[in-house]
């Protein structure tokens, strides 16, 4: 069966095959005992909390415009543009893969990138309409570009209710993760964005560049219990709860 | 009997072995990144627990066990996501390809398993029945069910 294997092949397309790194197994090993989990915080334990957006007019603030370097089409690799379209047309990725041009999708599609950081890309996807989706992928080049596609639409990001749309990666299988990767975008009212471990304090503060946050390294290895929103003044303006069943006691 | 695993001998397995770990995993997940967060952090767990190893198996099933453990954890959190779409690498696959592939991913766990670490990984039926924990006859009729499967999903194809 010629097109089994063909087939196999190809679902194993995408593995980072020259990304083997023992030393990389050693540094995650002398972590706290953890099993391996990874979501994205606005999903699984996406018990967000608005704390405040007071009448200081940071309400207005916690918006944006998503300027950045305008992708080509022409430049990305089919299924992403097919995902990535469909997505923020609001239909099914998984909708047969006729074509975003096909489906009429690619047309009425912009994609911007608007940062590039600590070896990721980062992008907004937009329709005519005024519909969003974000974007992360490697810089590193691979067969695709974007590594997850996020489309926030109740609340709909960047709003009061959701000025960070968080694309971090968590690890640890307990009800407290600890953080991977910490990374997403934000609304302009946000100067940087933060975790809040255990006992309260914050760490790893990282000031929000052109709507992106991203921190790959000096991450707490410890148990994390939030990430929050600050503004310029180191006001809390939003948190995002990562504990199962909630943050508050 | 003995009893735990040296780390020597889990970097000598990882050196040698990252490949298939690797490729199975990306073919379970259906995303290479994931994959290769998925076999790091297998592998760390591996290392950290290796006093458990008991011996009286082979050290590579051990840790497939552990691997596919972590895999099955981190299909479950994505499986639970919203709002965000994890995509599958692009392969260029054929129309044919594509359905063909959607009938391997619709396989029953253990069958697709057993076709995987057949496959990517290169295992011998005895080493595939210790890492999925059946007997080696099961192991067979796995893969021929899945064979037969796949087969009669090829010849609809053809007729249709």
């Amino acid at each position: 069966m010629k097109e089994l294997d063909s087939t196999l092949d190809a679902l194993a397309a995408g593995a980072p095959v020259g990304a083997a790194d023992w030393n990389d197994v050693v540094r995650r090993a002398r972590r706290p005992r953890r099993v391996a989990l990874t979501v994205t915080a606005a999903s699984v334990f996406a018990a967000s909390i608005l704390l405040a957006t007071p009448a200081l007019g940071i309400a207005e603030r916690l918006r944006a415009v998503f300027d950045g370097t305008p992708v080509q089409q022409r430049d990305l690799p089919a299924r992403d543009l097919h995902v990535a379209s469909a997505m923020v047309h609001g239909a099914s990725p998984r909708i047969p893969d006729t074509g975003a041009a096909a489906s009429g999708f690619g047309a009425a599609t912009e994609i911007r990138e608007l940062a590039s950081r600590n070896g990721r890309n980062y992008f907004v996807i937009e329709n005519r309409h005024g519909a969003r989706c974000f974007a992360v992928g490697p810089v590193e080049k691979r067969d695709y570009v974007f590594g997850q596609v996020g489309c926030q639409r109740s609340p709909v990001f960047p709003s009061p209710e959701l000025p960070i749309f968080d694309f971090s990666v968590l690890g640890g299988f307990d009800a407290i993760p600890h953080m991977r990767r910490l990374e997403g975008f934000a609304a302009d009212g946000v100067a940087t964005v933060a975790l809040v471990l255990e006992d309260g304090g914050i760490v790893a503060e990282t000031r929000v560049e052109h709507n992106v946050y991203s921190r790959t390294s000096d991450l707490p290895d410890g148990a994390v219990r939030e990430i929050v929103a600050l503004d310029a003044n180191g006001g809390r303006i939003y948190s995002l709860c990562l504990v199962r069943g909630g943050c508050e006691k | 009997m003995r009893r735990g695993a040296e780390p020597n001998e889990l970097e000598v397995l990882y050196r040698t072995r990252f490949r298939a770990f690797l490729l199975s995993v990306t073919a379970l997940l259906g995303h290479g990144e994931e994959a290769l967060d998925v076999v790091q952090d297998a592998f760390a767990r591996a290392l950290r627990r290796r006093s458990r190893f008991r011996g009286d198996g082979a050290l590579e099933a051990w840790v497939w066990r552990i691997v596919l453990n972590v895999a099955r954890d981190r299909l479950r959190s994505l499986a639970r996501e919203r709002s965000s779409h994890r995509l599958q690498p692009s392969t260029g696959a054929s129309e044919t390809d594509d359905d063909l592939r959607d009938s391997l991913l619709a396989l029953p766990e253990r069958q697709r398993l057993v076709v995987f670490l057949r496959y990517y990984a290169d295992l011998s039926y005895d080493q595939i029945a210790e890492t999925v924990g059946v007997r080696h006859g099961t192991v067979a009729a796995s893969l021929n069910a899945a064979h037969a499967r796949l087969r009669q999903q090829l010849e609809e194809e053809m007729t249709a």
